[in-house]
């Protein structure tokens, strides 16, 4: 057999080992590109050249023997054709995250992967850490994402917009992250909301991904997505059945009916999700259009019930129960057959609004605890469960999710589940708190509990000005639901940004920019370590991993998080004012501090959980302390900084304002006592670890022996109360 | 927006509030603190009276349902519809625990929201007589609205202490020319074959008397649109 040959391309980054180490960590494991045997005229890519050097040697031995059987015929043509294309080069082309978000300072480029409709993409190279960075030209180009097989059978790079970005990097870090042209690419993808695409900068600029070459997304998942608008109506159209009359004889007759909402090609789709819609106390089942009709344009077979309520939780969760086990019964019969064989009863996503989202959890506890067997689904087939404003009046044991996916929607001017430390059955979070599976919630400023429907009565308590109304409630409502069951339920990747990036910096389209949003995320399923929940060594000085916390801020208290009275007045003997998350039956737990000159807290982490090198995040929660007087001071959003130290006493550090946003200034509502401020707001944070990287820090995250928090000036806000929980690595 | 029921608001001015005025040791800073809007009325005191008994109606069934108003899940084949006007707050569909609307020592089932209206048409479960008569007399028994919970968890022992602290705050029945009047109003006894006959009478009172509850009424009547159509 001939020789192998190489491709004419080199290794551009052998002159840093920065960049060979770097390389070393993130190079892929793909198919060799040292060999390109049937590239003849080692151009870089088998073509018609190479079929004509196999027809002029044709017969005879030599140079054109490319299966080496010492006579030049139909085999080497054969395989000449069979590795048509670019050729493999002598090393991979480097992986790294390339797509992101520009930010104003360090470390001046947020890698994500999910962009809005129109926006657009910057790309990033570091080049303290990717040697032949530095005042390069380069070509970017997106391509329409391709697996690794197809990057394995084609590295030829084609721009899915007709030519790729000329790219001038700079010299420092903030002067290498670029602007592409991005805004006309196509996002989504019928009912996919996300449209992959792969990055890749062609730092030698001939048009082939191969060796100094860097691409984001060579694997099968694409470099980013560009996502559709979660808040315009999908691809489909839209029938509804106004009212179908089940007389499914479990359910009494005064609450048999359904309102129901499919695609209308349905019966040209494959078979779809469940979508069920529990309403609340004096509210109908007529009044969750605008989400139905979402929802159903998406793809999905949505059926809003009659809901008893009147009675209380148990007998709602009946309701819930048969009437989905009701829809399984008489599919066939729906629509005159429209839907007959079309329900994928295997995916049921179950929605309830204050008594109905309590019931719909009592729901699933009841078929956890083996209480209630239902006659056609099961517990399995409940993929996801989301609520809006659920009530808790069955408390600890009875109203829990489980580890079923779990999402919780919350207006901050909601005057009926308020909410209030006075009333645990007003308390939603209870629910949240209690979830032990992966949990989403959105909490929205100025609306009010009956902005999620289309008709209940006003309830709105908070600030003149400050209502947000049922449209703008019902855009965050419809792009938080589809995100949520995309995700769970589709598994689209693409929807994961929405349950927990920072609204101020990735906001769906279609939601007002002046409306203010939080988010909280937690997946203990994709943790690989936490540092400190605060669930277990309560002692302020002992992290619940067993490292020591060397505090130097004020008034702290580690506990329970529940308001241990009834107003939000704020008091030194309720440290935890504010918090209404739980009953004193419950263990979530958290701790809270102030701040008003230079402060830290520093977690020692201990030696089993040093390698931080195999998460993607460092996450932890956050949320200011409503009414204190240090956050009526600081009267706005609050930042600190976060810093990892690894063994060697190298440091880094982020502040988390970097990416936009921080920690939000509480809804200022009155009343439960003096001041304003309502309850306290939690929303995830999660920092990119190999943003502790950035600009060549040269930190070992491999080995981290400190996580330290640091706030005040210098770090962050100035001042402040501020409550923190789940220090915690994730994979993602 | 919101077009169902006609809103109320109450404006409250929340003006600045002094430090000075917390408790001892328990310092709050002043603030300026922003106008507040509120359209949550809160929950009246119960015991409360009903303001009218405008209708009643007894009622026998052939085919008897579960009454989930209380704990006890009592069977019913026999009672009386009523309908009562009512403070509006006392009507209005909470989601926390609401006023309890009671008979005696009965819990009641109300069929519509009723705070819009002011009109709330119920079933009250009772007994048969013996001749086949409903053992039910408006006018030895008060109508009223007991403490806010949640019927499905209420017994007999609660209901007592109910109707024991209704009758201590005073409520009395309805004097008998209104109970007979109500009676009168609402015809002769109503002999039904099940709960959805039931329903079916119960939603002709909804809709004379709850006139923004249409919806509710065609549902109780059965006059649902089934048709499926494109609308979107």
């Amino acid at each position: 057999m001939q020789s192998s040959r190489r491709c004419h391309i080199s290794w551009r980054f052998t002159q840093s080992a920065t960049c060979v180490a770097s390389f070393v960590l993130l190079a892929l494991s793909g198919p060799s590109f040292a060999s390109c045997p049937s590239d003849l005229t080692g151009d870089g890519i088998v073509d018609a050249a190479d079929i004509a050097s196999v027809l002029g040697a044709w017969g005879g031995p030599g140079s054109g023997d490319i299966t080496g059987d010492g006579i030049v015929d139909g085999a080497d043509l054969a395989a000449v054709l069979g590795a048509w294309g670019a050729c493999p080069s002598g090393e991979p082309p480097l992986q790294r995250e390339l797509a992101s978000v520009q930010l104003a300072s360090h470390p001046f480029a947020n890698f994500v992967q999910s962009f809005n409709a129109g926006s657009t993409v910057f790309v990033s190279l570091d080049p303290a850490l990717v040697a032949g960075v530095t005042n390069a030209v380069a070509d970017v180009y997106v391509v329409a994402n391709r697996s690794q097989v197809d990057w394995d059978a084609d590295a030829v790079l084609v721009d899915a917009r007709g030519a790729p970005d000329v790219v001038t990097f700079g010299a420092t870090l903030a002067t290498c992250v670029k602007s592409l042209a991005t805004t006309t690419l196509l996002a989504g993808d019928v009912l996919n909301i996300g449209r992959g695409y792969d990055l890749v900068v062609d730092l030698n600029r001939n048009g082939v991904l191969d060796t100094g070459d860097v691409i984001d997304g060579r694997g099968d998942a694409p470099g980013f997505w560009m996502v559709a608008s979660l808040t315009a109506a999908g691809p489909l159209a839209v029938t509804q059945i106004n009212s179908f009359d089940t007389n499914y004889a479990p359910i009494i007759s005064t609450f048999q009916l359904e309102r129901i909402y499919y695609p209308t090609n349905i019966q040209s789709l494959d078979p779809l999700p469940l979508v069920v819609i529990s309403h609340g106390n004096g509210h109908q089942y007529t009044w969750y259009d605008y989400l139905g009709q979402h929802l159903a344009s998406w793809g999905y077979i949505v059926m809003s019930h009659q809901n008893n309520t009147g009675p209380g939780i148990e007998t709602a969760s009946t309701t819930t129960l048969q009437h989905t086990a009701a829809f399984i019964s008489l599919q066939a019969s729906i629509g005159g057959g429209a839907i007959a064989g079309k329900l994928d009863a295997d995916k049921i996503i179950w929605i309830g609004h204050s008594r109905g989202g309590e019931g719909v959890v009592r729901a699933y506890d009841r078929i956890f605890d083996n209480t209630f067997v239902p006659v056609n689904y099961s517990l399995g087939d409940i993929k996801v469960i989301s609520t809006i404003a659920p009530t808790d009046f069955l408390g600890t044991n009875s109203a829990t999710p489980h580890g079923v996916p779990y999402h919780l929607i919350y207006g901050a001017a909601d005057g009926d589940v308020c909410g209030c430390p006075d009333n645990d059955i007003a308390d939603s979070f209870n629910l949240f708190e209690r979830s032990t599976g992966e949990r989403a919630s959105t909490y929205v400023h100025g609306a009010d509990h009956n902005d999620f429907n289309c008709c209940g009565v006003n309830d709105f308590s908070g600030p003149a000005g400050t209502a947000i109304g049922t449209a703008g409630a019902q855009s965050v409502a419809k792009a938080a639901f589809l995100a949520v069951i995309k995700y769970h339920v589709a598994g689209q990747q693409a929807a994961k940004e929405y349950l927990w990036r920072q609204y101020e910096d990735l906001r769906p389209l279609g939601v007002a920019g002046t409306i203010t949003v939080d988010l909280d995320y937690k997946d203990p399923n994709a943790t690989n370590a936490i540092i400190d929940d605060f669930q277990t060594n309560s002692a302020t000085t002992l992290s619940s991993s067993g490292g020591a916390v060397v505090l130097t801020v004020s008034n702290i208290s580690e506990g329970l998080m529940n308001d241990n009275n009834t107003s939000f007045t704020t008091q030194t003997s309720d440290p935890k004012n504010g918090m209404v998350r739980g009953r004193t039956t419950d263990t979530t737990r958290d701790v809270i501090f102030d701040f008003t000159t230079p402060s830290t807290v520093e977690f020692t982490v201990v030696p089993v959980l040093e390698d931080f090198s195999g998460s993607t995040y460092l996450s932890l929660r956050a949320a200011q302390g409503t009414r204190h007087a240090q956050t009526v001071a600081l009267a706005g959003t609050l930042t600190f900084s976060i810093t990892l130290v690894d063994a060697n006493a190298i440091a880094s550090t982020i502040n988390i304002g970097a990416y936009g946003g921080g920690v939000q200034r509480p809804y200022q509502r009155t009343g439960a006592g003096t001041g304003a401020g309502w309850q306290n707001e939690y929303e995830v944070i999660r920092v990119r670890l190999t943003d502790f990287l950035a600009g060549g820090t040269g930190i070992d995250l491999s080995k981290i022996s400190t996580v330290r928090l640091s706030f005040g000036a210098g770090a962050g806000s100035d001042k402040g109360r501020v409550a923190i929980d789940d220090i915690m690595l994730d994979k993602d | 927006m919101k077009t169902c029921i006609t809103r109320t608001f109450a404006f409250t001015l929340m003006t600045t509030i002094a430090a000075a005025a917390m408790l001892a040791a328990d310092v709050s800073p002043q603030q300026a603190t922003p106008k507040q809007i509120t359209d949550v009325s809160p929950i009246p005191t119960t015991p409360a009276a009903i303001r009218e008994l405008v209708l009643a109606r007894p009622f026998t069934l052939e085919r008897g349902y579960v009454h989930e108003y209380r704990k006890e899940k009592p069977q019913v084949d026999a009672g009386m519809i009523i309908v009562v006007r009512v403070d509006s707050d006392l009507a209005r569909a909470r989601q926390v625990a609401q006023p309890v609307l009671m008979v005696g020592a009965q819990v009641v089932e109300p069929m519509n929201v009723g705070y819009a209206s002011g009109f709330l048409v119920a079933i009250v479960p009772a007994q048969r007589k013996t001749d086949g008569t409903v053992d039910l007399d408006l006018a030895k028994t008060p109508i009223y609205f007991g403490q806010p919970e949640l019927p499905e968890t209420m017994d007999q022992v609660w209901v007592d202490a109910q109707r024991r602290a209704a009758e201590a705050s005073g409520l009395k029945p309805v004097a008998g020319g209104v109970a007979e009047a109500a009676l009168a109003r609402g015809g002769t006894i109503a002999k039904l074959a099940d709960r959805e006959a039931l329903d079916r009478a119960i939603g002709a009172l909804v809709r004379t008397y709850a006139v923004d509850e249409t919806e509710r009424a065609d549902q109780l009547e059965g006059k649902i649109d089934s048709t499926p159509r494109v609308v979107k």
